[in-house]
């Protein structure tokens, strides 16, 4: 079954099941995203993908959006834009980025979208939290300056690693990612030192501790391949 | 006549903020002066907490000027805390990215900065004495400082890929080799490097003569002299020991145990100034007082290791020891050293294994407290970190080549002003002068005050009239 | 073949002061590296004078704050021996750059200065809309421009 539906103007077509922002993908139409990957759950956490559908009171996530007959979607509105670079803004300032000296320099997703959306210096006030780093595991280290609380190690660990060491602690600006029951990484019992949400996390947050400033890069094009062997094996 | 205070605000052709005051008595004759550098960083403060191996690039960013100066003092502190053996080409590779900095900075310092003063007289016209009256006075000199600047800034450009904050040196070694490309262009530009060096000599040496007023009055006093010695006692920026001679040139130090500086050195923190004052312990505070830089480095070596700059240096020493304290010899020194920069990356870019594709040796931390040292263009830099067993910063303390001489630069400020001003009769050549001698040391201000530390106030309000109507210290 | 330089400086973190990075990245991919060389950079440098030396054409390209914004104009260039103005920095004029060319290389190749009027030179990146549209317009002159200089010179 096929449903017809317009983005920006220019008629598409989805599978039933399909999510706003696959269909956008599959027509090479950009939506930003943080915290979606492909082979993990979408969450819809980030909000950067939000779009407008016409009729709908409110702002759609695409992630988590499924398309329907006769959609009127746009993308690249003005308050789109503003509400991107906003969230942008404010995931800056809630942490402690600062590009020239982290490891994941020139290949950081946040960073990245900055550039591409425009997001060249923030109207929020840097709140410059005290947060912490953990680099205890004996291979890699998470720096919370540096987490915009995507969850995908969360997701990645449970998901794919069946490990669920990941979690999220805490309520608002206060949240962070934990690893066990908010024990230090290095003494985890569930961690199997996979490197899995290494892998998978869009910032220098998660890295190896071998890696010097923009030495960090991240693959993750393993996950639709472990994916499918997992679904091969469940329905097999 | 009253008492009266010149304030010269700011220090113009240095690198950083910084002011002179010198203080007249009712007769006109200078009571006291001293040099003041105003601005203030923290960089010690901040990288506490931090994982180590950022520290080579969150160090290089001290400095816009020298952050090569900083990146491998980092480096090889972080190279103690692997305690590894980093692997000889990545050394090799290192030195040849010091020395290029040492070419360009001293390029800049020799003509873009002092070579108004050295070309056209200390009196020229102030509206002549900059870098375009060098330049119709004497192009093939003009020629050769842009062109030597050039040449240190593309050697830089070429291993690290960016001209002014390479990411490419870090713990273990340097993440990239050097391909046989980028090794043919840094060979191609040699023979006119070495060409325009040796001019830079034959013009300036013999014109020397004409400045024997300031030869005898630009900080020109007995100090030590400390700086890296390679082995026989030759030219070292990267490696070697850290030695301290006398005025006399005799043995203080052989070789200072990196790990107990602050027994050999204490840091005195002056009221008038953010910047430390370092001196030598066992002779304690002000008589501790030593240099580092091209002139010490050149005063405590017997050779320089390599052909040409062995023969500057032979030339160099003509001049007796007790002359060559004064720092106008700064100046010499740094051409002389850019010669041997020149001619000792051609020696290590001709390495049979300067190729080798193995540049970074791998490993976790294997050591609580690192302690790197090497020679900036401006003198002996010292980084000094301690971590926790994870391998985060708990600690840093940093000793900057320009702070090093700081006792000699507030000691030269007030050997100038007694020697040039003559019952409070000032000009436009005496100011000149009293900066001038500031700029034989070539500080680089930004690096030096990188520290947290106290903020001291000193304001002066001075009338048109030079009447020093208020005056506040803190 | 005709050697052409294009030095564009500004801070491109300064918004419009950056026009003339994009001028020269537009034009980039519009010209061989043997036809066209480009330097941008945040000032004028005293290191240019090589590559100005080596020039038969040098087109300098920079925000101005003395023009009304999206305004633009191009004017030839003379070398300038103003030297009070060098005296504590490292960075120069774009005549003294050509003085410079002249006195150490005997050779000060044709240049025009071209000077787009911007309207906001806060932090950040991207062109307001009127400086904007002139950059465009002045991409297209220089091309034109450039074009123009090297058929002349292959006949």
């Amino acid at each position: 079954m096929v449903k017809t539906l317009r983005i920006d103007d220019q008629d598409v077509s989805a599978g039933t099941d399909d999510t706003i922002l696959q269909v956008a993908q599959d027509n090479a139409i950009f939506i930003p995203t943080l915290c979606n990957l492909e082979g993990l759950k979408p969450v819809g956490a980030c909000r950067l993908c939000l779009v407008e559908v016409e009729g709908y009171r409110g702002l759609a996530p695409a992630c988590v959006t499924r398309v329907e007959e006769g959609m009127q979607i746009y993308t690249q509105s003005e308050r789109l834009q503003t509400y991107r670079r906003m969230i942008l803004e404010m995931l800056f300032v809630e942490g402690n980025h600062v590009c020239a000296v982290c490891v994941s320099n020139g290949t950081c997703e946040l960073q990245a979208l900055a550039q591409r959306l425009g997001m060249d210096h923030s109207h929020l006030e840097y709140r410059n939290p005290a947060k912490s780093v953990d680099v205890s595991h004996y291979r890699f280290g998470v720096d919370h300056n540096r987490c915009i609380l995507c969850a995908r190690c969360v997701r990645v660990c449970d998901e794919i690693e069946g490990a669920h060491t990941w979690d999220l602690l805490g309520r608002g600006i206060q949240s962070q990612v934990i690893t066990d029951l908010n024990r230090p990484w290095g003494e985890s019992k569930t961690c199997t030192s996979c490197g899995k949400c290494v892998q998978v996390c869009p910032t220098g947050a998660l890295f190896k501790k071998s890696k010097a400033v923009a030495e960090m890069e991240k693959e993750h094009e393993f996950l639709p391949y472990l994916n499918t062997i997992r679904e091969v094996r469940s329905n097999g | 006549m009253t008492n009266k205070v010149i304030s010269i605000d700011p220090v113009t052709r240095i690198e950083g903020h910084a002011r002179i005051t010198i203080q007249l008595d009712s007769k006109g004759q200078v009571a006291d002066a001293h040099f003041h550098v105003t601005q203030y960083r923290g960089f010690e403060k901040f990288s506490e907490g931090r994982p180590f191996r950022e520290m080579p690039s969150l160090m290089a960013r001290i400095c816009g000027i020298c952050p090569v100066s900083h990146l491998v003092t980092s480096a090889k502190a972080c190279d103690e805390l692997l305690a590894v053996r980093v692997p000889p080409t990545a050394v090799k590779l290192r030195k040849i990215l010091t020395l290029a900095q040492m070419v360009q900075s001293h390029a800049l310092s020799f003509f873009y900065l002092s070579a108004p003063d050295l070309l056209l007289g200390m009196d020229a016209d102030p509206a002549k004495r900059n870098i375009f009256g060098i330049m119709e006075s004497n192009p093939e000199m003009a020629r050769g400082g842009v062109r030597l600047r050039q040449f240190g800034q593309q050697i830089i450009e070429l291993l690290g890929d960016k001209r002014i904050h390479p990411a490419w040196v870090v713990p273990g070694g340097v993440n990239a080799p050097l391909t046989a490309e980028k090794r043919e262009q840094m060979q191609a530009m040699i023979p006119e490097m070495k060409a325009f060096a040796l001019h830079m000599l034959e013009w300036f040496v013999p014109t020397q003569t004409r400045f024997a007023e300031e030869i005898l009055a630009f900080a020109n006093f007995p100090t030590m002299y400390l700086g890296l010695v390679g082995p026989g006692n030759t030219l070292e920026h990267y490696d070697g020991d850290l030695r301290l001679v006398d005025a006399k040139g005799k043995m203080v130090e052989a070789a200072i145990d990196p790990y107990s500086y602050q027994d050999a050195f204490g840091e005195a923190v002056e009221e008038h100034s953010y910047l430390k004052s370092p001196f030598y312990r066992p002779l304690g505070y002000p008589d501790g007082i030593y240099r580092v830089g091209p002139l010490a480095r050149l005063n405590i070596v017997d050779r320089c290791g390599t052909p040409l700059a062995d023969e500057a240096l032979a030339q160099f020493k003509q001049i007796p020891l007790e002359e060559r304290q004064s720092s106008f010899y700064y100046h010499y020194a740094r051409l002389v050293e850019i010669l041997y920069g020149v001619e000792r990356i051609e020696q290590l870019l001709d390495d049979s294994r300067i190729l080798d594709t193995h540049v970074q040796a791998l490993a976790s931390p294997n050591a609580f407290e690192g302690v790197g040292i090497a020679e900036a263009p401006r003198g002996t830099l010292l980084h000094h970190y301690k971590i926790d067993e994870n391998g985060l910063i708990q600690w840093a303390n940093l000793i900057i080549a320009t702070g090093n001489n700081n006792l000699a630069m507030d000691k030269g400020v007030l050997q100038t002003a007694r020697h040039f001003i003559k019952k409070g009769k000032l000009d436009d050549g005496v100011l000149n002068r009293v900066e001038a001698v500031i700029r034989t040391f070539d500080p680089c201000l930004s690096c030096s005050t990188h520290a947290v530390g106290q903020m001291p106030l000193h304001i002066q309000l001075v009338s048109a009239a030079g009447e020093v109507t208020d005056e506040i210290k803190r | 073949m005709t050697r052409l330089l294009l030095i564009a400086y500004g801070n491109p973190l300064r918004r419009d002061d950056g026009v003339g990075w994009l001028v020269a990245e537009s034009l980039r991919p519009e010209f061989s590296d043997s036809t066209l060389t480009i330097i941008t950079s945040c000032q004028v440098l005293p290191e240019m004078v090589t590559a100005v030396s080596e020039a038969a054409y040098v087109f300098f390209v920079d925000a101005g704050m003395n023009l009304l914004p999206g305004d633009w104009h191009e004017e030839p260039l003379v070398p300038v021996l103003d030297a009070t103005a060098s005296s504590m920095t490292h960075h120069l004029t774009p005549g003294q750059l050509l003085a410079m060319s002249w006195i150490l290389y005997g050779t000060a190749p044709t240049a025009w200065m071209i000077t787009i009027g911007g309207a906001d030179f806060a932090l950040g990146e991207g062109l307001s809309p009127a400086v904007q549209r002139a950059c465009e317009a002045v991409c297209q002159h220089l091309h034109g421009r450039i074009t123009a200089l090297t058929s002349v010179q292959i006949r």
